[in-house]
């Protein structure tokens, strides 16, 4: 057995024992890592598990909130007084998708839901919370998610019906493409890892596509930010109302949850609108083609490859079909940000 | 002798029985004396110094999903395979 010291999950080292005996040795946890994506929310839990949840939050009255049925796909928070569902039962009462919002406003709520303390502990100690964000160099979205740090103080609250006092120490916001480009390169993604590589996450809110150099340097003036599934349900809304004369708006909630489930149909009519979308997919996938090529002209001779990462990443198989292999979507696109998280160093 | 009293909230006293009776300690007054004596050093340290928290390793070992699993991972699906590099035609 190893008694000089146990090297702590991620990678994270700690100085060998010093005698000093801590108390609080099964509450604390060196990191937790946050993807509150527009389209769904997702975290590693203390077990090592994959966590997801729609990203849609409701605040509800204490009479709702008396009346709820728990589930596995939701999480209940209570704190400072007001009460919170997250994920599926927070959809099915109205709750607002976090896409339809400003997702790192949100942030503070959306991460108690990865907040977790170890097994069999009611407090916990996260000395680092790595928060993927769009754009680090965004203050204002830095702001928020920083507010969730709270060391050396200690805030309470109820998740699931379950007391939960934690503290977070640092909050550290990493930009959304960057985890999963050195994990790619770390794991032989790459065929040309001398090269310079890219990765396009294409999300619910944003299709953002970054170019970085062997060493992990961001080329700046190459990014590409496109709107994501979002503006096709909200095309596809349009349309279908126009085809099937509705005389309400489709839910954009319910089109994308359509497209995720590969089937296209809407609501309890199950309404087809696997036309409409197959359209606006390719006036998308053009639009995205001319934007890359007009962006990336210069580093197209020098580009290696493109890896296609998050929940939406089908939608440009047909770049990959047509670009030789150049661009290929990843294995698990929807988890390949969140697992990519849980190895930066 | 001097006393203070110190008041538990409720919603902790499961916690504090449950110590006392895995430790064998009477009574919450001693359980608090003890926390106090032993670990009022450690507590103010970890709070003032949560990063470079030092981890006793044989208390450690007592948290098994922590040390024994490693995060999930994503492999490619063919082993990387060095390639002769091209520019990058039409997509």
């Amino acid at each position: 057995m190893n008694y000089a010291y146990i090297q702590p999950v991620y990678g994270l080292s700690y100085p060998p024992s010093n005698g000093f005996v801590s108390p609080q040795h099964g509450q604390i946890r060196p990191r937790v890592v946050f993807d509150g994506g527009n389209r769904f929310v997702k975290w590693i839990d203390p077990n090592n598990v994959v966590q997801c949840l729609l990203s849609v939050v409701k605040e509800v009255s204490e009479y709702q909130w008396k009346r709820l049925k728990p589930d596995d796909q939701s999480v209940l928070i209570e704190i400072d007084g007001k009460r919170f569902v997250i994920g599926r039962l927070a959809q099915e009462l109205g709750g607002e998708p976090t896409f339809q919002t400003d997702k790192c406003q949100l942030a503070s709520i959306l991460a108690l839901a990865a907040i977790q303390p170890n097994p069999g502990q009611t407090s916990v100690h996260i000395q680092q919370m790595i928060v993927a964000l769009p754009n680090t160099l965004n203050d204002d979205d830095v702001a928020a998610v920083k507010r969730i740090a709270n060391h050396p103080l200690t805030k309470e609250f109820k998740r699931n019906g379950e007391y939960i006092t934690y503290t977070v120490g640092e909050v550290v916001p990493v930009d959304e493409t960057e985890p999963a480009f050195h994990y790619a390169l770390n794991q032989g993604f790459f065929s040309f890892p001398d090269a310079k590589n890219a990765i396009w996450d294409l999300g619910g809110g944003t299709a953002i596509a970054r170019i970085y150099t062997p060493n992990g340097t961001m080329i700046h003036d190459a990014e590409v930010i496109l709107p994501g599934t979002k503006a096709l349900a909200q095309q596809v809304a349009v349309e279908m109302k126009e085809v099937y004369s509705l005389d309400y708006s489709p839910s954009l909630q319910g089109i994308m949850d359509a497209i995720a489930r590969g089937d296209c149909l809407y609501g309890t009519d199950k309404l087809d609108f696997s036309s409409i979308f197959e359209k606006a997919c390719d006036q998308w996938v053009e639009s995205a083609r001319r934007e890359i090529r007009s962006k990336w002209a210069q580093h197209l001779p020098e580009l290696g490859e493109v890896l296609i990462v998050g929940g939406s990443a089908d939608i440009a198989a047909p770049i990959c079909a047509t670009s030789g292999d150049r661009f290929k979507i990843a294995p698990s696109p929807q988890l390949f940000n969140i697992i990519a998280m849980a190895y930066q160093e | 002798m001097t006393q203070t009293r110190i008041v538990l909230n409720p919603k902790y006293k499961p916690k504090a029985e449950e110590i006392l009776e895995a430790t064998g300690i009477d009574n919450l007054s001693q359980l608090f004396t003890l926390l106090l004596v032993n670990y009022g050093d450690c507590l103010v340290n970890c709070l003032k110094h949560s990063h470079q928290l030092p981890i006793q390793s044989s208390l450690v070992a007592q948290t098994p999903t922590q040390n024994t699993l490693q995060p999930p991972s994503i492999k490619p699906q063919l082993s990387p395979q060095a390639k002769k590099f091209a520019p990058m035609g039409s997509f």
